[in-house]
């Protein structure tokens, strides 16, 4: 792989931030009941998106920093009754996605082992819940602190099996998220052989689409 | 046993591990959390037909549909909760699903004949279905 210019790895950060972000926002108004679509938000979307970067570009905590910026246009979302802590929560997702796939042995690009799909779907599934699981239970600890000034341990326990329940479609939507996005010869694009111009024109057009639905949805 | 076969025999442990505790929870979760015939507020028991007969039932529009229900407002000051205004309101249904809201969302809230609170204002999510209780938080 040839080196990755650090200018368009910020400008991946943000283009694919703001399309996660835009997702995060969006999806729930348009799912239908019953759809686990936090579950497939983290498993799927989140995941795969963080996968497929980190497949593209080669490049470590950059998913970390996507994570901030789809969290950052999650915070503009009136969507629920604490938007910061939605937003923490996707940041900590991106924190957990990078403690587990910075280990050598899960490395996407470099490990051996990481080239089967079987290895794949099952890193997934553990990933997956683990991602969704981690960013529930931030929302479910910091929302209380932050709108009441209260956290109650109790209500906290209450919650945890739906957390945890939810928590088997993420690890469904990881299994099948992960294989697919280190795997698919249709999603790979070589970042570091598109022309300057285009490339960031296209990452500064696409982001800005993200952040101007969003705001257009939400406040006109 | 090569490397990649070992690592693989500890990933499917944990995950068939992960898959199989989860989807129990999540099985555990349906079962129903409380009476479908009645429906609780701050601890005072109402049934349902006659929250439907004692309160005024009012058509509202959310999301584009129609509904019929009462305002949950009435339902809150009947249930001898004091300072109403100074608490939020947990939403319990009856497979465990959970929302907390604020007064002001209460006061632009309603709870339909289907048994569902509704508030016009705010994401389908803080819809709860099977309502079973509502706590003062």
């Amino acid at each position: 792989m040839e080196k990755m210019d650090k200018y368009r790895v910020l400008a991946g950060i943000v283009l694919f931030g703001s399309l996660w972000g835009m997702t995060e926002c969006l999806l729930g108004e348009f799912t239908p009941s019953g759809f686990p679509a936090g579950a497939f938000l983290g498993g799927f979307i989140g995941l795969g998106l963080m996968i497929l970067t980190r497949r593209l570009y080669g490049f470590m905590w950059m998913q970390l920093g996507m994570a901030i910026v789809a969290g950052a246009l999650r915070f503009w979302a009136p969507v629920g009754t604490c938007v910061i802590c939605s937003a923490l929560a996707i940041m900590a997702e991106g924190l957990v996605f990078e403690l587990i796939f910075n280990r050598p042995v899960f490395d996407i690009n470099r490990s051996q082992n990481m080239k089967s799909a079987k290895t794949l779907a099952l890193v997934g599934v553990i990933a997956g819940f683990t991602i969704y699981v981690t960013g529930y239970m931030f929302t479910q600890i910091f929302t209380p602190i932050l709108t009441t000034g209260a956290f109650s341990v109790s209500n906290f326990l209450n919650v945890l099996p739906i957390i945890i329940g939810r928590g088997f479609f993420a690890a469904v939507f990881g299994g099948i998220s992960v294989p697919l996005a280190v795997l698919a010869k249709q999603l790979y694009v070589n970042v570091t052989s598109i022309r300057k111009e285009h490339y960031y024109a296209a990452a500064a057009g696409i982001s800005t689409f993200c952040w101007a639905l969003v705001f257009a949805f939400f406040y006109i | 046993m090569t490397e990649s076969k070992r690592l693989n025999l500890i990933l499917g442990a944990v995950a068939i591990t992960i898959l199989l505790f989860s989807f129990s929870v999540y099985a555990y979760t349906l079962m129903p959390k409380g009476d479908s015939e009645i429906l609780v507020v701050n601890g005072m028991e109402y049934d349902w037909d006659a929250i439907f007969s004692d309160f005024e039932v009012t058509g509202f529009e959310a999301n584009g549909l129609q509904y019929e229900g009462i305002r949950l407002v009435d339902l809150i000051l009947d249930a001898d909760i004091e300072n109403p205004e100074s608490h939020s309101y947990r939403f319990n249904a009856l497979d465990g699903y959970q929302k907390d809201v604020t007064w002001n969302d209460i006061q632009n809230g309603y709870l339909t004949l289907e048994h569902r609170s509704v508030f016009p204002n705010m994401t389908q999510s803080f819809w709860v279905r099977d309502l079973a209780s509502i706590e003062v938080i």
